[in-house]
């Protein structure tokens, strides 16, 4: 936007006058989880050409799966790509032309975040443990 | 030096762009696809990873698997595309910056995409 801007008149105010509330984080949680997921996909197709390739390859780099690293990084994802799936279910609500309710909309922007927590941190324990 | 265009020649081109409604749309249904999908990839991913290179080359060697897979990984890549274009049109402001970044994204989305169905096809009907 900053580029060939000439226009003296002073902007509208508008980032830096603003308060953080629920849905603006859940908004912008929502743009950033999609882009990390989406670099989380390239990262399943690589994975999916190396298992191709034959075992050498995955050996490489199956030892970072199975470290406490590999087990953090999957309580990252799996957080990440809950709180997507949660935050898009209502994105797909508001869509339809319900939820608007401010108060309803910041209520249930913090419980997508902690129910995305909660639920990460049920896989991450249910996957450490099958592992033993 | 005297203006002789129109207002109506002015304010053309200036309204609504008439088209993304094709992007909008599939971005949902692609949505709508993953959600449905989502359940049965982690299902499969947390019971093939313990059991490590073996166990998930029998998960994306079973039909199950493999299905689950190529559904995940095509409504992914086309949702995500979709996703990536919307913030590259957001935040790059030069439009030949933004050509390149819009362009490169789906070579890189088609490219991504190819590899890991081949990879997957390999392994289902190679097993």
């Amino acid at each position: 936007m900053a580029n060939g801007w000439t226009d003296k008149r002073p902007m509208s105010p508008h980032i830096s006058v603003w308060k953080w509330h629920p849905t603006m984080l859940s908004s912008i949680l929502h743009r950033a989880s999609g882009v990390v997921l989406y670099l989380g996909l390239l990262k399943i197709c690589l994975v999916l050409a190396f298992l191709a390739a034959g075992s050498a390859g995955y050996e490489k780099m199956s030892g970072l799966i199975f470290s406490k690293v590999g087990a953090f990084a999957f309580f990252v994802f799996s957080g990440i790509m809950v709180f997507h799936l949660l935050n898009g279910i209502r994105h797909l609500v508001w869509d339809a032309g319900k939820g608007f309710d401010p108060k309803l909309a910041n209520i249930f922007s913090m419980l997508i975040i902690l129910a995305a927590a909660v639920i990460a941190v049920l896989l991450t324990c249910v996957l450490v443990g099958s592992f033993t | 030096m005297s203006d002789f265009r129109t207002p109506l020649s002015k304010v053309r081109g200036h309204g609504a762009a008439r088209e993304g409604v094709h992007e909008f749309i599939s971005h949902r249904v692609s949505a709508i696809v993953l959600a449905l999908v989502f359940p049965f990839f982690v299902y499969g991913l947390m019971k093939a990873l313990p059991a490590g290179y073996d166990g998930l080359m029998a998960w994306i060697g079973s039909a199950t698997g493999a299905f689950t897979l190529l559904v995940f990984i095509t409504a992914g890549l086309y949702h995500g595309r979709i996703g990536i274009n919307e913030v590259i049109l957001d935040y790059v402001p030069s439009h030949d910056a933004r050509t390149f970044f819009v362009l490169i994204n789906s070579l890189v989305s088609f490219g991504f995409w190819l590899m890991g169905v081949l990879a997957i096809l390999k392994i289902w009907l190679g097993a």
